[in-house]
């Protein structure tokens, strides 16, 4: 299918319409960014799309209880000595092998509290409007994002909670979680529709100012085509207006904190919605997540001390994630995936597809890249 | 592609056999060991070349000696600080809540029989006349026992060595997530022989040199014996590891000098040098690389017979005769004795917990042991065939009906996890409380690319 050409002068326009403006010095941007009709970018900030006001009116009845709490409800400083066995061991069987019958206590800090009103982050995934669905912030319906409902009252989750905070860091600081998407076959970041995206795993420290909390562009990536098979996949593409969205399909996302496990998790009919630039890009990775991978990742790579800090009951968290499924139904009908969003960010990097084999190869591919 | 990695492992094995120069892996009289700096030693102390912590002190019966340095964990701290000995003959019946999030208080499966801390680590014993000789001294204990130290830590024998060469007590490894995985005890050992721009770490695959900044040490196939042929670019991408002007040969270690000009270290015959494109410490990058090899004083025992390794989504794992990750299984109680709980004479709730949710049929089910051959022997201490009641989870005699005949690694039984379902699988590893490492289960981890300084977990490996 033909693809929409610019000219140099028409794309550096179409680029000051965006924001990026068109200096001399620039004008070269979009060329040294696009090479051989390729452009990477590497993952710098990411975050479950919950709705979370300032005040958390959405919370009317306050955030969730975490372990901490439920373990006091269940085994209160009554003076009556308890087991390890019946305390702590029954607990952390329960996260090991939940179920999705009822809580073990009808205490109130076994009741689940899930946000109220209409209004979430996301992408309408099934191209419907039903009963459940939410309404975007900018006024789209459809929006199908029960990953809301279960994390929207899970303090770990929101802005400030620990998670929220730690996820990003570990996400940069080590290198099991880089995740690179490349885009290939494409003329134009403008309108193309007709590209191919792929996620990989980095294998390079992401670049940052001197600082250290500013991510840069223009650096080099190397793809992890040895250990990273599982998070490669590619899936067809297009670009309009600047838009990048992508074909549905699987996405294996690494997960870890600062444990370092080597964890993952699935979206299923995954898929990207991203503003690109020649420098950066933003947007969503949205999709089904598969819940028995995302339950296991998130356990694996923080114990049951650490997911107190937020709150998080990984049994009640169960309960809801599979009450609240609305995909991937199993044999028996129970649904399998749940409907989230990720909120992501990206910087531009050259990707690397051939691991240099020595120092001088490494200083070569540096100043070929180089701006 | 996998041809490639498999020779890239070959690769790395035959490192280990280029280091130490002999075909023959098991502990005979052809392998090459590590050699240690003398010291003077009390009478009934000598060293011992293990298999996994290379020489370690031990003492007449050949048993590995440990000392136990404070670790402070989530909630407060357990361990020795030096001339302090925390370790009594003293019942512990209840939790100390150090390891967060479970409060204090709570009673200790099988309390009533529960443990003392010296019945698990038995004071090593100074003679009533004995007399404090280098870096050895003697601490009176409370309890009247005069104790030996070193460096002025109290040491300690494990109830779990039974044989010289046994380290079923403590590795020198770090414990990953350290405030989780409890206050480990770890062997105490004479300097190893190695200039002071080295060290010697153990690893999976043996004990690896690298440099005392943690970057790897690796030999090429195109040097000579003490003559380096790796020069210019050669010697950008693999910088040699230059001796100091004052540096002279000793034992395994030569001094040599390059084309350059510039003296090189070399051990067994063989320069050293780093790669400048290792990205991490303790890497085996270096080894992808055709005719470059990790340098290792001493090569790990060889795994059972039939076994091999996969490649996961983060790195290299070993696997059983049937291609399945193995695991093993690490945890520690949260007393203040800190004692160890994930060997078969302690009660087995906390293992049944995490593998079976309490129930042990579950639990066989979750994490089944590997099975040995009938006619399995192993060729190392660490390695071992035993016969476990699979209902208890006890050892058992050879031959007990019923009982299933186990693989079993520093004393401790092997799993395999039935939520496996292809070759390099992991979905077991870091299953259980604070990720497997308090309590719980983690793969057997051979190479691993992503984690930072800390090779593999736990005690197991």
């Amino acid at each position: 299918m033909k693809k929409a050409m610019l000219t140099k002068q028409a794309l550096i326009a179409a680029l000051g319409v965006v924001g990026l403006g068109a200096t001399s010095a620039n004008a070269d941007a979009p060329s040294a960014a696009i090479r051989n009709r390729s452009i990477g970018y590497v993952m710098t900030g990411v975050h479950w799309a919950t709705y979370a006001t300032e005040k958390a009116t959405e919370c009317p009845d306050g955030f969730n209880d975490g372990p901490r709490e439920q373990y006091s409800a269940l085994f209160p400083k009554d003076g009556k000595q308890r087991t390890v066995a019946e305390t702590e061991l029954t607990r952390e069987a329960a996260v090991w092998f939940p179920d999705t019958g009822p809580e073990p206590s009808t205490a109130k800090e076994f009741k689940f509290k899930e946000p109220v009103g209409t209004v979430a982050p996301g992408l309408n995934l099934d191209g419907k409007v039903g009963p459940n669905d939410y309404t975007s912030p900018d006024g789209e319906k459809g929006i199908d994002n029960q990953f809301n409902r279960v994390y929207g009252c899970v303090s770990d989750m929101r802005p400030g909670g620990s998670l929220y905070f730690l996820w990003n860091k570990y996400l940069t600081r080590y290198f099991y979680p880089h995740t690179v998407i490349e885009i290939t076959n494409v003329d134009d970041l403008v309108n193309d529709d007709d590209v191919t995206v792929t996620f990989y795993r980095g294998l390079d420290a992401v670049l940052a100012d001197a600082g250290g909390t500013e991510f840069l562009p223009y650096a080099t990536q190397r793809v992890d085509e040895r250990w990273g098979k599982l998070f490669k996949r590619p899936a067809h593409g297009k670009i309009v207006n600047g838009v990048l969205t992508s074909d549905p399909g699987e996405i294996n996302r690494p997960y870890i904190f600062g444990f370092e496990d080597r964890t993952f998790y699935r979206f299923r009919d995954g898929r990207v919605k991203l503003n690109l630039t020649p420098e950066s890009a933003k947007g969503v990775i949205a999709g089904y997540l598969d819940v028995k991978s995302w339950y296991r990742a998130i356990n694996g790579a923080l114990g049951t001390h650490s997911l107190s800090y937020g709150q998080e009951s990984s049994p009640s968290l169960y309960r809801a994630l599979f009450r609240l499924a609305d995909a991937y139904p199993d044999a028996n009908g129970k649904n399998t995936a749940i409907s989230a969003v990720e909120e992501v960010t990206f910087k531009q990097v050259y990707v690397q597809h051939d691991e240099p084999k020595t120092a001088s190869d490494v200083r070569k591919s540096s100043q070929a890249n180089a701006r | 592609m996998r041809f490639v990695r498999i020779l890239t492992l070959v690769s790395v094995i035959a490192g280990c056999v280029a280091a130490y120069g002999s075909g023959a892996f098991a502990a005979s009289a052809k392998v090459l060991r590590e050699d240690y700096i003398r010291e003077p030693m009390p009478a009934g102390v000598q060293v011992v070349n293990t298999e996994l912590e290379g020489n370690v002190f031990a003492d007449a019966q050949g048993r590995t000696i440990y000392r136990w340095p404070v670790q402070f964990l989530r909630n407060g701290g357990a361990g020795d600080n030096v001339g302090k000995p925390t370790c009594f003959n003293t019942p512990t019946r209840e939790t100390v809540g150090y390891t967060s999030p479970y409060p204090a208080g709570n009673l200790l499966p099988d309390a009533d029989h529960h443990p003392t801390c010296t019945q698990h680590w038995p004071p090593f014993a100074a003679a009533a006349d004995a007399k404090p000789v280098g870096k050895w001294t003697i601490i009176s204990r409370s309890d009247g026992i005069k104790q030996w130290a070193y460096r002025g830590y109290p040491l300690y024998t494990s109830h779990l060595d039974h044989l010289p060469g046994e380290t079923n007590g403590g590795s020198y490894r770090k414990v990953r997530d350290a405030p989780s995985g409890g206050a480990p005890r770890e062997p105490v050992a004479p300097m190893p022989l190695v200039p002071v721009e080295m060290k010697a770490q153990s690893m999976a695959l043996g004990r690896m040199l690298q440099t005392t900044k943690g970057a790897s040490v690796y030999v090429s196939d195109k040097d000579k014996a003490n003559k380096s042929n790796c020069t210019g670019d050669c010697a950008d991408t693999w910088p040699p590891i230059l001796a100091p002007e004052f540096a002279v040969s000793q034992g395994e270690w030569t001094v040599i000098q390059r084309q350059d000009g510039k003296r090189q270290w070399a051990y067994r015959g063989q320069p050293l040098y780093t790669h400048a494109a290792d990205t991490r410490n303790r890497s085996y990058e270096g080894s992808d690389v055709p005719g470059w090899h990790n340098v290792f004083t001493q090569p790990a025992p060889p795994m059972p017979a039939g076994w091999g390794y996969a490649d996961t989504r983060g790195g290299l794992v070993r696997t059983d005769a049937h291609g399945r990750t193995v695991y093993f299984y690490s945890c520690n109680e949260d007393t203040l004795d800190t004692l160890y709980c994930d060997s078969p004479d302690m009660p087995q709730e906390y293992r049944l917990a995490m593998c079976g949710g309490g129930d042990v049929t579950r639990c066989l089910k979750t994490f089944p042991y590997v099975i040995a051959e009938a006619s399995a022997k192993s060729e190392s201490v660490s390695w071992s065939v035993r016969d476990i009641n699979p209902m208890t989870g006890r050892y058992v005699a050879a031959g007990t009906p019923g009982s299933l005949h186990i693989w079993a690694y520093r004393g401790r039984p092997l799993y395999y996890f039935a939520g496996d379902e292809v070759k390099g699988d992991i979905e077991g590893d870091s299953w259980g409380q604070d990720h497997g490492v308090r309590n719980g289960f983690q793969a057997f981890w051979v190479r691993d690319d992503f984690r930072g300084e800390l090779d593999g977990a736990g005690r197991g490996n």
